[in-house]
């Protein structure tokens, strides 16, 4: 992994390491300035083992899980890499036709070139330093089957190679053990590779049927099975192996090349870094560039890709993970308070002999260093086993709705990431550390000599006046901004900052702390649980993106933790009139609800934390259970057809390698009519009709399209797809528009079949996929990335309705201008790629714009009811045109699997904050057994037994988790029923439905985790001597 | 003072206490006799690190001895298990201590409330009992204040308060005015002996300061483990 957030990794870890650097040279001048000072804290260390190794737990949490994110971001570039070298073998660059060269502009983009190329080229590789070899090649999508076996397969790859270079490209062995010897074919021979020969159940000598084009079945024998290929895609199943003269000649493509494959010196890595250098030297030379070709830098791209892909999962583990990071980090700070409570009195005594504040400080500060240091190595270390887990469980899950079992996910991990974790670690334990230092190193020496509370100020310091200001300015600041801007997130997080400021400025005037404190609380409540029509009422335009998940669960959390947290009486009255009746439970439930209610600060902290993990969990839960309805409506997701038939390549149309050698949706035997081939073949009387006709679809869709907005003189066009519909699927679907100009509006809807219609009869309209028009709410995991979008001011997929927009699209292959007019945009149906993310019109209109006939790429067939194994059926019907089919309802079926099992790691993953909340019960609750020691020595001296103060310390931390539960849930809940019903403003099939035992579950399972955390100091708190008790002081 | 003729509520024939820190050994009672008749009450005295505060912790079964025989009320200690010493205690005794010892995260009236809710009485009766109780001591207006927000005489007045809520037959107080000054002391001190004077409770004093050990009816001398000399003071 190479990015992180856009920045990269290198400079990412090179900051981390000179914060580290810092961190140590503090470390390192406190131990030269002030020994005495560094030597109390490394003794304080080891003084009470069990609540250090518990603080070393608490610590690394937040490590952990960055460090599980980063270990699950390396293992899936590790795996992608690993797949491509598997795939590559030697190749890493190659020569191919350049579609966007100038050199074609307003001529037709080849795809092919020719052979005088090479002998150009030859030399120039021969003489270069990094190249180890170069080979031309043919290279071309056949179908093929094996009448043997009756084995068939759509994904094959016929390559013709020159005899005498492919050898010192690549030496293949047969499976015989001899050499492959492309030169000693004859013209009807070819080698298949291993596992296409498994695939095909092929032996030696079988003879193969190849669908080279219309009518064109070959009959080719296999001479060899080679352990191994020269090029190979991810989805190709098969790869045939044959010489150069050869498969031009079967592909009638005398004199041709599509490709000159390139292998750079040394290994997968070592040649793949040598890539950049040989793209300098020789990418521009004229013999390449003045052709209009390219040399295309394959591995390196897969690498990138590799990289993103990486980058993209940590990212979004580690954004699912910001509430755990964050709860962390508040544990780090709850854990460095409770450390200072208990010093309070040599604190107060260290001060007194003459001890400075600063001394006190670097104390803390040198004590905090050691534990980050520890608790961050450890928590690297096991953050590479829960990552590991992690991929493992993705794994699975990946692999129940992958396509093939072609790629696997190994879990890897490299030093750099493990060592960006420990340092993100230890240093932001390191900062925490540090301000909590800072803070409690603020004490009046005779209070804490004599431990005695602080006061509760009558107003507060001029400080909070002038932060009260501070945060007001601010806060008004940002709601003009955010209101200005659109944006939700930044005018929610002003109108929240602003009251709060509002609040400290009143407490310095001598407002009561009590009631400012809950009037936050409550305003922060209310404004985060208004129902979204309050906010669309005040701006109709908000736009709000995945971070308003945290602003708005931080601020909820916050308030309610004010709300309950100031109003402990009322919280104490209800334990003691329902619990508190139950005689001899009384003085049990009051010790353990008056404990934490007192110590307000900690109490609040341990509660926040855990009810913002509660509530995390529950919204994530809550709202994917809410949206995995929209599975539900078959009909809407697949416009009504059950099996799609396309050619090779089309798994994944926005990635260019897939297009690499072989042009993707360029077939030697198109569809032209596929109702009469449906009409003509018995074996597909299955399939449904309208009007005595078949039932199906057909799309032309040009993968080498660019596009604009009309008039937009002098922008760019950018990559786009253009897609001719044909009236077949016109009259046979049933997919629905989002947006459509008014004179399609139904209601609160779209009359899609109408608009359909216009598309037929009105030349020169389109529709668009809605990929291609930016949404307010941009909740969507991806997008087009930089490729065409309808980028008209004031367009978003969730408006109302939209006006006519003109755009401009480019065939390049013709290097046709087609002028179009946008009247919808189609529904937006979970990213199902079964419309390819295109601009639509009629193939009237494309056939009367381009000079050239655009073959058929996807076929939709709707089939009656009950029809079984339709897809395989189509699929050997269509076998001549080299056609592979989807059941769609089988595709959607183990999307919703894997999506499933994906939402649930990820929600796995956010409930590891979970085990902070459970870690910082279960240290408040060893440091309470510390810290009332005497306390206990008293209650077992008026009568509580062992059994009563166990029960009583096992009590308030269930106090504790119950009122993080409490708060968490309800807002949780409440925060759900919002996120839905605006989400039903643009979503009808989405309605509210709470998954009651993933969430029984997942509380239960904490409550009851935080009991156990609590048990052992509960039992050590139970065996206390009441004599030996009220001695200790 | 009871009679003669009743048997004495407290009686500790030949106890020994040995703490073992792992690298010494301090022998804290070594062989102690004591007998105290129902109603009487008795001060302790000696220097620091003499066993009166473990002889006091041994006999109100705070602690337990390595030999000899404690019985209190004719009931053997040593025959009692944890819960039932523990029981024993929430009823028949009341403890007050040098440093207090209130909960400080309860009011006054609820740590005067404890040990009535601690042996069973229902919540509404123990809210009467303890304001009772302060009003007693002379501190039912500061029932709802915490003991951060009393001074050391009124805290000391409501750990009194606590220790006689129950109506115990036993008040063992380890130095009640050892954190008081002379005011606060003569105030606690008169406080203790119109209770044990109304109510005819015993009271077993452990106290450095003469003039506490002069308001009791005997007074008891510790040296090293042992009780050297015994007086009364009102004789």
């Amino acid at each position: 992994m190479e990015e992180l957030y856009g920045a990269p990794m290198s400079v990412i870890a090179l900051v981390l390491a000179a914060m580290f650097a810092v961190m140590i040279a503090t470390l390192a001048f406190i131990l030269l300035r002030n020994p005495i000072v560094f030597r109390l804290a490394w003794r304080n260390v080891p003084r009470r083992r069990a609540q250090s190794i518990l603080i070393v737990v608490g610590l690394m949490l937040a490590t952990v899980i960055i460090s599980s994110a980063f270990t699950t971001g390396d293992s899936i570039s590790f795996s992608i890499r690993r797949s491509a070298t598997d795939n590559l073998r030697s190749l890493d660059q190659f020569v191919r036709v350049d579609s966007d060269s100038p050199v074609w502009e307003g001529r037709s983009v080849p795809d092919e070139f020719p052979e005088s190329v090479f002998d150009e080229l030859a030399p120039i590789f021969e003489s270069d330093p990094d190249v180890e070899s170069a080979v031309p090649a043919l290279i071309s999508n056949v179908s093929v089957v094996n009448p043997r076996s009756r084995q068939f397969e759509v994904n094959a790859m016929l390559t013709g190679l020159d005899p005498a270079l492919a050898d010192q490209f690549d030496t293949l062995a047969t499976s015989s053990g001899g050499r492959v010897d492309i030169a000693s074919l004859a013209p009807n021979e070819v080698y298949i590779d291993r596992e296409g020969a498994d695939q095909l159940d092929v032996v030696v000598g079988d003879e193969l049927g190849v669908a080279l084009g219309p009518d064109r079945l070959t009959a080719l024998t296999v001479k060899g099975i080679a352990e191994g290929w020269y090029f190979k895609r991810l989805e190709t199943q098969v790869v045939l192996l044959g010489s150069l003269t050869q498969v031009q000649d079967l592909l009638d493509r005398q004199g041709l090349l599509s490709t000159i494959l390139v292998s750079n010196r040394g290994g997968f890595s070592e040649g793949e870094r040598l890539t950049a250098g040989i793209q300098e030297r020789l990418a521009q030379l004229p013999a390449i560039r003045d052709r209009g070709l390219e040399l295309f830098p394959l591995k390196s791209e897969i690498v990138d890709q590799a990289n993103e892909i990486a980058s993209l999962f940590v990212s979004i583990f580690t954004v699912f993970g910001l509430f755990s990071i964050g709860v962390g980090v508040l544990l780090i700070f709850l854990i460095f308070t409770m450390l200072a409570a208990e010093r309070k009195r040599e604190m107060g005594m260290s001060r007194a002999i003459g001890m400075k504040r600063a001394h006190l400080v670097q104390m803390f500060v040198a004590e905090g260093g050691i534990y980050s240091i520890g608790s961050a190595a450890v928590g690297a270390a096991l953050g590479v086993a829960v990552g590991f887990g992690l991929v493992y469980a993705v794994a699975g899950a990946v692999a129940q709705g992958a396509p093939t079992d072609e790629f696997t996910l190994s879990p890897h991990v490299n030093l750099r990431s493990v060592l960006v974790s420990f340092f993100v670690g230890s240093v932001f334990t390191f900062l925490t550390a540090s301000f909590a230092s800072w803070r409690v190193s603020k004490l009046n020496i005779v209070r804490a000599v004599r431990d005695i509370p602080e006061p509760q100020m009558a107003r507060a310091s001029k400080s909070s006046l002038v932060w009260g200001i501070v945060l007001i300015i601010l806060g008004l600041l940002l709601v003009l901004l955010g209101f200005r801007n659109d944006q939700l997130t930044v005018f929610g997080l002003g109108a929240s900052l602003a009251p709060i400021g509002l609040a400290l400025a009143l407490r310095y005037f001598g407002a009561p702390q009590r009631g400012v404190l809950i009037a936050v609380g409550l305003y922060l409540l209310a404004f985060w649980l208004l129902p979204p029509s309050v906010f669309d009422a005040i701006n109709e335009d908000w736009n709000q993106g995945f971070s308003i998940f945290f602003i708005s669960g931080a601020l909820v959390v916050t308030g309610g933790v004010l709300v309950t947290m100031n109003n402990s009486k009322v919280i104490l009255g209800l334990a003691m009139r329902t619990l508190g009746q139950v005689p001899r439970l009384a003085p049990v439930v009051k010790s353990a609800v008056s404990y934490p209610l007192r110590t307000t600060g900690r109490t609040g902290l341990s509660v926040a934390i855990f009810a913002a993990i509660i509530f995390s969990i529950v919204v994530m839960a809550t709202v994917n259970t809410s949206f995995d309805q929209l599975f539900d409506d078959r009909d809407r997701l697949t416009g009504g057809y059950e099996v799609i038939a396309q050619g090779p390549g089309n798994i994944d149309p926005f990635d260019d390698t897939e297009r690499s050698i072989t042009n993707v949706g360029a077939s030697l035997n198109p569809v032209t009519d596929l109702a009469a081939i449906v009409d003509a073949e018995p074996t597909l009387n299955f399939v449904s009709r309208i009007d005595g006709r078949p039932s199906v679809g057909t799309l032309h869709t040009i993968y080498d399209a660019e596009g604009r907005l009309a008039g937009s003189l002098g922008a760019e066009y950018e990559d786009t797809f253009l897609t001719g519909v044909g009236d077949d699927f016109i009259a046979s679907n049933h997919y629905g528009f989002t947006l459509a100009i008014p004179e399609f509006a139904d209601g609160d809807e779209f009359d899609g079949a109408a608009v359909w219609r216009a598309l037929r009869d009105r030349p020169g309209t389109a529709v668009v996929s809605a990929l291609l028009v930016p949404a307010r709410d941009d909740f969507r995991p991806f997008g087009v990335g930089d490729r065409f979008r309808l980028d008209v001011e004031g367009l978003y997929i969730e408006n109302d309705s939209m006006e006519p927009i003109e755009i401009s699209v480019l065939d390049k292959k013709s290097g046709t201008f087609v002028d179009l007019t946008v009247i919808g945009v189609l529904d937006d149906t979970l990213f199902f790629f079964f419309m390819p993310p295109s601009v639509f019109t009629s193939t009237s209109t494309l056939e009367a714009a381009l000079p050239r006939t655009v073959n058929a790429t996807r076929l939709f067939f709707n089939v009656e009811r009950g029809s079984v194994d339709a897809d395989k059926k189509i699929e050997a019907a269509l076998f001549p045109f080299g056609m592979d089919t989807i059941d769609l309802n089988q595709q959607i079926d183990d999307r919703r699997s894997a999506r499933r099992s994906v939402l649930d790691l990820l929600t796995g993953f956010m409930a590891l904050g979970l085990v902070v909340g459970i870690a910082a019960i279960g240290v408040i609750s060893a440091r309470a057994v510390v810290e009332r020691r005497h306390h206990i020595g008293m209650l077992r001296a008026i009568g509580f037994t062992r059994w009563m103060v166990g029960l009583s310390f096992l009590m308030e931390s269930s106090f504790i988790a119950l009122l993080g539960i409490a708060i968490g849930l309800s807002t949780g809940l409440l925060t759900s029923f919002n996120l839905v019903q605006d989400i039903q403003s643009d979503e009808r099939d989405v309605s509210l439905v709470i998954p009651w035992l993933r969430v029984v579950i997942i509380v239960g399972g904490a409550y009851l985790f935080s009991l156990v955390t609590t048990i052992l100091p509960a039992r050590q708190a139970a065996g206390i001597a009441p004599a030996d008790a009220l001695r200790y002081e | 003072m009871t009679t003669a003729n009743e048997p004495p509520i407290i009686i500790a024939r030949d106890v020994h206490k040995t703490y073992d820190t792992g690298r010494v050994q301090v022998h804290a009672l070594r062989g102690v006799d004591l007998i105290v008749p129902r109603g009487e009450m008795v001060a302790i005295m000696g220097p620091s690190g003499c066993g009166k505060t473990t002889l006091l912790n041994c006999l109100s079964g705070l602690d337990e001895v390595d030999a000899g025989a404690i019985s209190i009320g004719g009931m053997d200690l040593a025959t009692l298990s944890d819960n039932q010493k523990t029981e024993f205690r929430a009823k028949e005794m009341g403890y007050v201590f040098q440093s207090y010892n209130l909960l400080p995260v309860l009011t006054a009236r609820e740590n005067v409330e404890m040990p009535l809710l601690v042996s069973g009485t229902r919540a509404r009766v123990a809210h009467h009992r303890a304001l009772d109780v302060l009003d007693m001591v002379g501190l039912v207006d500061w029932e709802q204040h915490y003991p951060a927000e009393l001074s050391g005489g009124q805290q000391q007045r409501v750990a009194i308060a606590r220790a006689l809520v129950n109506q115990p037959q036993i008040i063992w107080a380890d130095e009640p005015t050892g954190n008081l000054d002379s005011g606060s002391s003569k105030d606690v001190m008169d406080l203790l002996c119109r209770m044990n004077r109304e109510n005819e409770q015993t009271f077993v004093l452990v106290t450095h300061a003469e003039s506490v050990a002069s308001r009791a009816h005997r007074t008891v001398q510790m040296r090293d483990g042992c009780i050297v000399s015994e007086h009364n003071n009102h004789s």
